[in-house]
């Protein structure tokens, strides 16, 4: 599971289920509360009921005395002359009551009653009729004329406004002095009545603090005296209300009316007056119920806001430095760009940033470096072969879309190798230095009048391998332009360098191949600009050659030969085969013809008729040459050192190698080497090779030839009869052996060739050389050389070229046998 | 008035403080007297107290229902002479507050007009006729339109009157003529007719100033303009028009009441002797007169009669008309039922 979604599953339980307890718990506690704080209102609403109630009839019982025991109202109540008594009396003591009532307006009614129930007087300050005034009957005189005390307080309506009032009244009794005895009792003479209004109380009844809350006022019979709402506000009949408070005990109880959970409270304030509360429960948790829901949507407010925030933060501080490090993480395989991240904090993550800026930063400078090495060539500086590739495939892509042309030139040095050979590799290297700055130079080079002139931008030089450079010119339209810089560089490269004080004249030759004429691949391209460069090369060094797709096809298969021929002689894959040379009269082996094999592991067996003069064109005949020889040298020394032969090894040499200047002092140097003796090695040449190379050249053959001769070391002349064969020619040359061509001994049928065999090996016996038949093959044949006197024979009659083990079998045999071959 | 209430109170506590002082020296003996206050004549009290060495303590009632109520709390003591009228009289002396008068002890009494001695129950053993007079209306003519006539426009009102009646508050007189207006007797003892007085005092109510009687001096507010019209005694009136020309009385044409007052001894006088004097002394002829001039009342002595001016004898509020009174009545005693009624009405109204 991931962070993101991990961290929330986290986050919200850890914060919603707290939140959500404490907002239960609080709930919980609230609810308690508003329900002990509704009791207690309840409690104190009913407090102060009682309390007013209390008050006004403890304040009346105290006035109701005093005021019986007003003078007036005693000598008014004992005047039983009633004329006096109303017309004297009676105004000033309305008079008096009415300062009372003034001071008293609760007092309402202030009434004197005779005993009878007669209503003697009635003072009110309201607009209230009288509706009676013979209260002989009315309950309320009654049970004031039957209370056990005087002074008596009951709640009744009003009959004359229909009101609850409280009613205190006091029984007045008096002992008339005058006319009474001493010691009588005091007479009843009447009451005093107040009727005092329960206003204050009724007021008190609209103040509950629940809107639904209904409060009643009974009397202990359950006949309504007041109520706290309107009958068609109220949620519920009065008679309802009446029913359940007739089946409800005092004090708090639950009550369930109608499917509605009501709280009932009731107290009997005063004996005739028991006020009672409905309060539907709801309305009494109302306050609970609120402050529940606010702290229920407090918390999920609080989740709401704190969660998204938390996650928020979450994501930002934790979750998202973590992905782009992540991200950077993944880039950091791919983008070859420096990856670099904002440090946001410094905390653990903007730590774990920094290393990361760190890391990348190092890895960005070696992957660098990588590259370079991967792209670079470490000795001249210039792009090597992959990075040329690369460049060439962005030119085609380029090209593509430009629909422009580019050129890829394929440049070798002519005489790279021979310079390598000659002053060593450190001067090999300084030389390919050299070249590098020199083409470089070149191309950017504006004193010359053929331009056209390149920016690194156009141009791009790579190091192709070896002496092998490459070119890549874009943008080229046209072929001539491609030839100038061609010429331009040949030019330059003619020129002698210097290599520490020697002047060295290396040349080059240059291939080139057009896009897309000449190839719509990078490999075609580069294969065919070098199959152009094996052209120009072939016809003659210092030069250049546009691709052309007939000869390629043509010295395809030599440019291959010649490419794997290269391999050949670094690799030293080369094999000498041997071939038996017999004396014609011991028919004995006197020598072998050390013959070059190579098979080539794509290739297979090149003929060395193949491969030799390619090598000798490519300069590769001087190394295969030196190989020959010192193999051929170091084999016959091994010979020797076991069988004790006298036997000579014969080896081709090229005219190339004769055109050396120190190649007799060479062949002498191997010998010495060797502990070979002069005569234990002679050298075989063609007639062309003899013939070839003018002036300084054949010069150069001809003293060397001397010179080996002077030495001591025979030359054989190889192949003749094919060339010029001008015996006299051979007069002047010091050829010691002369190898009439196979052609002849293998058509000596036709012809007249027995006749001109016959007359070359009387010829050459003259000039006091040795010959040589090859090719043969047959009984026939040596009848024929054998009758004619030729010296030597080799053919496949007396033995095929092989392997040096084929001559070590026949030591071996002739050493134990000591036999001579006898054809058979 | 309670500016007047209060200042016979503080004459009271004075009187009995300088007679405390006096009764200390054991100098002058001294005379209370309960009564109406500008009824007697300083200058004849003055000439009283120094031809008998006494000295004259008047205590004012400001109503007939206060002076009973001054009676009733202290049982009629300390007062030797009581100023009542003639219609309470009778309860008065029934009550035991009143002494009977000895004729022979005062000769001056001689000249009093015996149709007044007997005018009312008991006040042929109990009264000495003081005054008597009418009950009706003084307004201001500049402050009003229309000329008051009759009872009818006091108790309903018009506009420019309204709040500016001033009532007296004796139940008598305001009951009595709440009843003239509406055409009954004044003494009408018929429970629905006084129902009906109460009906139209009540609703004459909201249109009162006040239920207290005006003051005779310069303070009057019939003087000041806050009343415009009032019922008055006709003595009274006299007496307020010295300042002010403009004020009119009127005896309504639905008839009036005739009332007397009487001197009454108390029964608890300290000094009755003196007392005797005092009635024989205001009896003697030319005090009568000086005295009805004084008050602007018309005498019971038949002999000061002689000694008035021709101008006061044939005054038409002072002696009126015989015609003029027709309508007009005495009161009488009414039956206790009755005069409960009339307690409650008054205490209604009053209230």
């Amino acid at each position: 599971m991931k962070l993101s979604t991990k961290l929330p599953l986290l986050v919200i339980p850890l914060l919603a289920v707290p939140m959500l307890l404490i907002g239960l718990l609080a709930y919980q506690q609230l609810k308690e509360s508003a329900q002990t704080k509704g009791q207690q209102e309840i409690q104190v609403l009913m407090d102060s009921l009682q309390n007013q109630l209390n008050q006004l009839t403890e304040a009346a019982e105290a006035n109701v005395s005093i005021f019986a025991d007003d003078p007036l109202l005693k000598s008014y109540m004992l005047n039983g002359n009633l004329d006096e008594r109303y017309t004297l009396m009676q105004r000033p003591l309305q008079n008096k009551l009415a300062s009372i009532q003034h001071v008293y307006p609760d007092y309402y009614e202030i009434r004197v009653l005779q005993p009878n129930g007669f209503e003697d007087l009635r003072l009110t300050n309201r607009d209230i009729p009288n509706r009676s005034e013979e209260e002989a009957d009315n309950p309320g005189f009654i049970s004031m004329q039957q209370a056990d005390t005087d002074t008596l307080s009951r709640i009744l309506i009003n009959p004359d406004n229909q009101e609850p009032a409280l009613y205190v009244s006091r029984r007045i009794r008096l002992l008339n002095l005058g006319t009474d005895p001493y010691n009588a009792e005091p007479r009843l003479r009447g009451y005093l009545s107040l009727t005092i209004s329960l206003q204050p109380l009724i007021e008190l009844l609209s103040t509950t603090p629940w809107g639904g809350a209904e409060l009643l006022l009974t009397t202990s019979r359950h006949s309504v005296l007041s109520t706290s709402l309107d009958a068609h506000q109220a949620r519920l009949p009065l008679e309802d209300f009446i029913t359940i408070i007739k089946e409800q005990p005092q004090g708090s109880t639950g009550v369930e009316f109608r499917g509605q959970h009501y709280l009932h409270y009731s107290r009997q304030l005063h004996p005739d007056l028991q006020a009672h509360l409905l309060l539907p429960k709801a309305e009494l948790l109302q306050e609970s119920r609120n402050i529940g829901r606010l702290v229920l949507m407090v918390c999920l407010g609080a989740i709401i806001l704190s969660v998204p925030l938390l996650l928020l933060l979450f994501r930002h501080q934790f979750l998202k430095p973590v992905q782009r490090l992540n991200q950077a993480l993944a880039n950091l395989g791919h983008s070859r760009q420096l990856i670099q991240l904002p440090i946001q904090n410094d905390d653990e993550i903007g730590e774990l940033s920094l290393s990361f800026n760190r890391m990348s930063m190092a890895l960005q400078k070696s992957n660098e470096r990588i590259r370079t090495l991967a792209f670079q060539d470490s000795l001249t500086g210039l792009a090597n072969r992959l990075m040329f590739i690369k460049m060439v495939r962005r030119a085609i892509d380029r090209s593509k879309k430009n629909q422009t042309q580019f050129a890829v030139l394929f440049l070798d040095l002519d005489n790279f190798k021979q310079i390598n050979d000659t002053h060593g590799h450190p001067s090999g290297d300084k030389l390919l230095t050299e070249v590098a700055h020199i083409i470089q130079s070149r191309l950017r080079a504006d004193d010359s009048l053929s331009g056209p002139f390149f920016s690194d931008d156009d141009s791009d030089l790579a190091r192709f391998g070896g002496d092998e450079f490459t070119l890549l010119l874009r943008d080229m339209d046209c072929a001539r332009d491609v030839a100038s810089v061609a010429e331009r560089l040949i030019h330059a490269l003619s020129q002698p360098i210097d290599l520490n004080g020697i002047s060295c004249y290396t040349g080059c030759s240059i291939g080139i191949a057009l896009y897309p004429e000449d190839g719509s691949s990078v490999e075609e391209l580069i294969k065919h600009a070098d199959l152009a460069m094996y052209q120009a090369k072939s016809t003659g060094k210092g030069n250049y050659q546009f691709f052309s797709k007939p000869l390629a096809t043509q010295s395809q298969q030599q440019a291959r030969i010649i490419q794997r021929l290269h391999h050949a002689v670094e690799d030293d894959v080369f094999e000498l085969f041997y071939q038996p040379i017999i004396d014609n009269h011991s028919r004995k082996l006197v020598s072998v013809e050390a013959l070059i094999r190579w098979k080539d592991a794509e290739l297979g067996v090149v003929s060395p008729a193949v491969f030799i003069p390619l090598a000798e064109k490519n300069g590769l005949i001087q190394a295969i040459g030196n190989w020959v020889l010192e193999e051929a040298a170091r084999q016959l020394q091994a010979w020797k050192t076991v069988y004790g032969i006298s036997t000579k090894v014969a080896v081709n040499i090229s005219s190339i190698q004769l055109q050396q200047p120190e190649f007799a002092h060479q062949i002498t140097e191997l010998l010495t080497r060797y502990r070979l003796d002069s005569q234990d090695l002679y050298i075989e040449l063609t007639e062309t090779a003899l013939l070839q190379g003018q002036g300084q050249d054949q010069e150069l053959v001809m003293n060397n030839l001397h010179e080996l001769h002077r030495r001591g070391i025979s030359i054989a002349l190889d192949d003749f009869g094919t060339g010029y064969s001008s015996l006299s020619y051979l007069q002047n040359l010091p050829i010691d052996i002369l190898k009439i061509d196979r052609s002849f001994i293998i058509n000596l049928q036709e012809n007249n060739n027995g006749a001109i065999l016959s007359a070359i090996i009387t010829m050459a016996h003259s000039l006091g050389m040795k010959v040589v038949a090859e090719g043969v093959e047959d009984q026939r044949h040596l009848a024929f050389l054998t009758a004619e006197g030729c010296d030597l024979l080799q053919g496949y009659l007396f033995g095929r070229p092989g392997p040096a083990s084929d001559i070590t079998a026949w030591f071996t045999l002739e050493a134990s046998d000591n036999q001579a071959y006898s054809p058979a | 008035m309670v500016s007047s209430a209060a200042r016979s109170f503080f004459w009271c506590v004075f009187l009995l403080l300088s007679l405390g002082i006096s009764t200390s020296q054991a100098a002058p003996r001294q005379l209370v007297i309960l009564t109406w206050p500008d009824y007697l004549d300083p200058a004849l009290v003055a000439r009283f107290e120094q031809q008998y060495d006494a000295k004259v303590d008047e205590v004012f009632f400001s109503s007939d229902d206060k002076r009973t109520e001054m009676l009733l709390a202290n049982g009629g003591i300390g007062y030797d002479l009581i100023l009542v009228s003639g219609i309470v009289l009778d309860a008065y002396a029934k009550r035991g507050w009143l002494m009977q008068i000895e004729h022979e002890r005062a000769p001056n009494l001689q000249h009093l007009d015996p149709r007044w001695l007997n005018a009312f129950e008991g006040t042929a053993e109990y009264g000495v006729p003081y005054f008597w007079g009418t009950t009706g209306i003084i307004y201001r003519r500049d402050l009003v339109t229309t000329p008051i006539t009759r009872w009818q426009q006091l108790f309903q009102p018009a506009p420019e009157l309204q709040g500016k009646i001033a009532m007296v508050d004796t139940s008598a007189d305001m009951i009595g003529m709440a009843l003239k207006s509406l055409g009954y007797s004044a003494n009408s003892k018929n429970k629905e007719q006084l129902a009906e007085a109460e009906t139209l005092l009540l609703e004459q109510k909201p249109y009162v100033g006040t239920y207290q009687y005006p003051p005779l001096d310069e303070r009057s507010p019939l003087l000041t303009g806050n009343i415009v019209a009032a019922m008055i005694y006709s003595g009274d009136a006299l007496k307020l028009q010295e300042h002010n020309a403009q004020l009119k009385y009127v005896t309504p044409e639905e008839g009036s009441s005739i009332w007397a007052d009487y001197f009454t001894l108390g029964v608890q006088s300290r000094e009755p002797e003196l007392a005797y004097a005092f009635l024989d002394f205001i009896n003697e002829p030319s005090h009568a007169a000086q005295q009805a001039q004084f008050v602007y009342y018309a005498t019971p002595n038949t002999s000061a009669k002689a000694l008035l001016p021709e101008e006061f004898l044939q005054h038409p509020i002072i002696y009126p008309d015989p015609a003029s009174l027709d309508h007009s009545e005495f009161y009488h005693r009414q039956p206790a039922t009755a005069m409960r009624q009339r307690n409650h009405i008054s205490a209604r109204v009053l209230q």
